[in-house]
């Protein structure tokens, strides 16, 4: 536990010595990037380390602080996430090496790697804590860096605005944790995690946890900071907040579900309910998106709508005493926490690729750069396919271990509650299918047809240290989808502890899911090798005959340029004309009339709804009452000197009234 | 001694009358000055304790610090920022001695109502106290440098000094020490600052630095989510 510690610390001198060395911007970015990079695979090799011991390290001293001791442990809900923080991190620093380069980011190097080493090492000491007072410190830290990576191109209007809406919203999240810890805390003021004894009614406490961390998770109604955030932020920190530090709010929930005792059946209901609104809601969002990384964003909000909805089938299953239901459940929860990390950060990292290489995010200003950057756009291909959830890629095992829990849920749970479980798979299909559409515009738009500006002309394939990062996440996107029969037992003694479960129970619900599971492995393994079989054989035919290029159809036109192409809004027109209640469309279409064709317009808009017709005209609201105060703020010294003394004549005539 | 004390009293109160009558920076500083020095002679009439060795030091601390090194420095500063002569009040001389003959006043009701549980040397210590406290913060509020609120607020020391002085016996001369170290920190650093904001802004006065508040007042628009959009806009143009 002291080596932890240490390297936690290192990490963070070392982001320190960077900032400090910030003049001289090699020297700094090599101390940053090297610092995070060797403490950060010592930090991965201990975990796994320890996760393989299967045994619990905790420590705990007394320390200059009230509430408590300062008090770490790792037990395997801990070794869990951090084994993914650390993995995703260290892949991070070294895309950063050259998407952050001293040459590129001049002055900014030290402050960058500052704040890098500083989230990931805040990120380790959440998931580490064991006492609510450390747990809370060490959160604050975690939500105030990205505030200051996310307007680290403060130049830019939209990055400064995005940077103050995550602000806003993490500290109304950590209002939130700070009340929770309280009434955990209770009568004793004893903030340690092993000292909670809830005194009020569990629910009451849920709830606070469900808001709290929900913020940070980014469930549909408290996402607005997430599609703000995430686009401005550099492309390795979206790739970390979204594929990591949403799931610290996963965490906090889980975490906090151990000390509430036995769920209620409502907990779980309601946690599907969010979880269904969130991957609905955000999924149709995303395909409304024209920017890539906001596209992703909305998509990351619609994979935590899976987790929740794995999660509270799995609470639903706890509350009921139906244990296959309930490991299923957060089996499918915790494998799509490890895929989604994977094919998301794989994602980010390329949509990273593209915005360095053509300098804009816009997709109506991208495309035809599959032939400019091959790697990156078939690796862009694999994390589609793997966050649509399709068979040979990660994300469809787990997506199937959460149908295959709700068929359990439907078939052992009570009636009432399986309505809720129902209307979970129908949306679960809803949102499977939503994502194939806004993917295939995603990758069609930005990598497919021409050019539809000069910025994409120019792209090539990034370096080195930029492509390996993200070869790997492929890599491990298609083994966890076709090895799972390997992997599940690394969530499964997760979920073991978590619970405090039997391992009997353990050991005899894996042999139930191996037994789809592997077929499933078959299946795919089969169906790779056809696959292959078939691509061989076609590239023998063709080699055969000869080969022409040309235009793509061009629809008799005889000039055919670029702008005739489908756009991002044309693609996505029907689907949007279908969802058109919920979204609030708005188009602007200037059709062909004449026979001969002259200039046609087709505009697509959206707005995030809960966005416009709940948080504008809340804060609204807000900023109406509080402007009667802002005359006070005027600037003058001397008015504010003569506050002070009005007050103190004012308290020393009612003193001496 | 009482006849030496209500002498420096006197003193005293006609200084603070001055020092708001005083149109130059630089009469303003000797006023300060000499305020100060006078402060630090009290101690030496107070009788009952006789003169310890203690009380001599702090009584040399004192006028020192008081009577030459803030002079010193604040003519220094004075001198490397080039500004006009005249204090350039917010609120005019006249109506300022006016008040400055209300807050005595005020200052001895004060007195009369807060009965402190003391025996004090001589009767015009506390109102004097009273009196230089609300001196001293009326000069920060209504002069206009920066270089004048530091004066007036080595002036709202002196007050709560005169203050010290009277309790002598209770009043462990350790925070008193405190309270001289604070100020001369907080002149030190005031002279400096006032420096800098002359090299930056070309001039030390602390009413234009208005403009560096962080918001401005939108007329139409209370609050959207372009708001930064909008500024930045406007700061383009």
């Amino acid at each position: 536990m002291y080596i932890i510690l240490f390297f936690i610390f290192l990490l963070f001198v070392s982001g320190i010595l960077s900032f400090f060395l910030k003049k001289k911007l090699r020297l700094s970015s090599q101390i940053g990037s090297f610092g995070s990079i060797i403490t950060i695979s010592f930090l991965l090799i201990l975990s796994i380390f320890n996760f393989s011991r299967h045994k619990d390290l905790t420590l705990s001293f007394s320390w200059q602080m009230p509430f408590g001791n300062f008090a770490v442990g790792i037990d395997p809900l801990s070794n869990f996430f951090i084994i993914i923080t650390l993995f995703i991190s260290l892949l991070a620093a070294f895309y950063s090496v050259s998407y952050m380069s001293p040459e590129l980011i001049k002055k900014k190097t030290g402050a960058h790697w500052f704040l890098f080493n500083t989230l990931v090492a805040s990120m380790i000491m959440v998931l580490i804590a064991r006492n609510g007072l450390l747990f809370l410190i060490s959160w604050e830290i975690m939500s105030l860096t990205p505030f200051f990576l996310v307007s680290l191109d403060d130049n830019k209007i939209s990055a400064r605005k995005a940077a103050f809406i995550y602000l806003i919203a993490a500290n109304i999240g950590s209002a939130f944790l700070l009340l929770l810890f309280i009434l955990l805390g209770g009568a004793s003021a004893n903030l340690d995690f092993s000292s909670f004894k809830p005194e009020i009614s569990s629910g009451i406490l849920f709830i606070l946890a469900l808001i709290g961390f929900g913020i940070k998770a980014g469930f549909l109604p408290f996402h607005v900071w997430l599609p703000e955030a995430h686009p401005e932020a550099p492309s390795h920190i979206s790739a970390i907040m979204s594929a990591v530090m949403i799931k610290m709010g996963i965490y906090g929930i889980l975490r906090i579900i151990t000390f509430l005792g036995l769920p209620q059946a409502w907990w779980g209901v309601t946690l599907i309910l969010i979880g269904i609104i969130s991957s609905v809601g955000a999924i149709l969002f995303a395909m409304a998106q024209k920017d890539l990384k906001r596209l992703l964003a909305y998509s990351s909000i619609e994979n935590i709508g899976i987790i929740a909805i794995g999660l509270g089938i799995g609470l639903l299953g706890m509350s009921f005493m139906y244990y296959s239901v309930m490991i299923i459940g957060f089996l499918g929860a915790f494998l799509h926490i490890i895929n989604h990390s994977l094919s998301k950060s794989l994602l980010f990292l390329n949509a990273g690729a593209v915005y360095h290489a053509t300098g804009t995010r816009n997709m109506n200003e991208l495309g035809g750069i599959i032939k400019k950057m091959p790697m990156t756009s078939f690796l862009f291909l694999i994390g589609s396919l793997s966050i649509i959830a399709v068979p040979p890629f990660n994300a469809f095992i787990s997506e199937f271990m959460i149908y295959y829990a709700s068929f359990q849920g439907i078939i052992n749970l009570p009636k009432n509650e399986t309505i809720i479980i129902i209307i979970a798979v129908v949306s679960l299909a809803l949102t499977g299918g939503l994502s194939l559409a806004c993917f295939s515009k995603a990758f069609g738009i930005t990598f497919l047809g021409f050019a539809r500006s000069d910025k994409s002309e120019k792209a090539h394939d990034p370096q080195k240290t930029m492509l390996y990062p993200m070869i790997v996440l492929a890599i491990l996107c298609l083994i966890f989808g076709v090895a799972a029969p390997f992997i599940i037992s690394f969530p499964l003694e997760t979920i073991r502890s978590t619970f405090n479960l039997m391992p009997e129970l353990i050991s005899e619900e894996k042999t139930q899911i191996l037994k789809p599971l592997s077929l499933v492995s078959v299946v795919i393994i089969s169906l790779i090798a056809l696959s292959f079989l078939l691509f061989f054989m076609l590239k023998k035919i063709r080699d055969k005959r000869q080969i022409s290029e040309t235009v793509t159809w061009d629809c008799g036109y005889i000039a055919p340029s670029a702008t005739m192409q489908y756009t991002e809004s044309s693609f996505i027109e029907p689907l949007m004309r279908l969802f058109n209640p919920i979204l609030g469309v708005k188009t602007n279409f200037h059709p062909i009339t004449d026979i001969f064709p002259v200039k046609s317009s087709f505009m697509l808009k959206t707005h995030d709804v809960f966005k416009r017709y709940f948080y504008e005209p809340f804060f609204n609201l807000f900023s109406l009452i509080f402007n009667i105060f802002r005359p006070i703020q005027h600037g003058r010294i001397h008015f504010y000197l003569l506050y002070i003394v009005s007050t103190l004549i004012i308290l020393l005539f009612w003193k001496i009234r | 001694m009482e006849t030496y004390i209500e002498i420096i009293m006197i003193i005293l109160i006609i200084c603070n009358l001055w020092l708001l009558a005083a149109s130059r920076i630089k009469q303003c500083i000797y006023l300060v000055a000499f305020q100060g020095a006078m402060l630090g002679l009290l101690p030496f009439f107070q009788t009952g304790h006789g003169i310890l060795p203690r009380t001599f030091i702090i009584v040399t601390g004192i006028t020192l610090i008081k009577g030459f090194v803030f002079p010193i420095l604040l003519t220094k500063a004075l001198k490397d920022v080039k500004v006009k002569a005249e204090v350039e009040p917010l609120v005019s001389h006249s109506v300022s001695m006016i008040i400055g003959i209300f807050a005595l006043i005020i200052s001895l009701w004060l007195d009369e109502r807060l009965q402190l549980p003391l025996t004090i040397e001589s009767e015009l210590i506390i109102p004097l106290s009273y009196f230089t406290i609300f001196v001293g913060l009326f000069l920060t509020v209504t002069r206009k440098k920066a270089i004048t609120q530091v004066l007036g607020y080595i002036t709202l020391e002196n007050g709560i000094f005169a203050f010290g002085v009277s309790i002598l016996s209770e009043h462990p001369w350790l925070v008193e020490m405190g309270i001289l170290l604070d100020v001369f920190v907080a002149v030190f650093i005031m002279g400096i600052m006032v420096f800098y904001i002359e090299k930056e802004f070309d001039h030390i006065d602390a009413d234009k630095l208005a403009h560096l508040r962080d918001w401005k007042i939108h007329k139409n628009k209370l609050f959207s989510w372009d708001i930064y959009h909008s500024e930045a806009e406007e700061e383009s143009k």
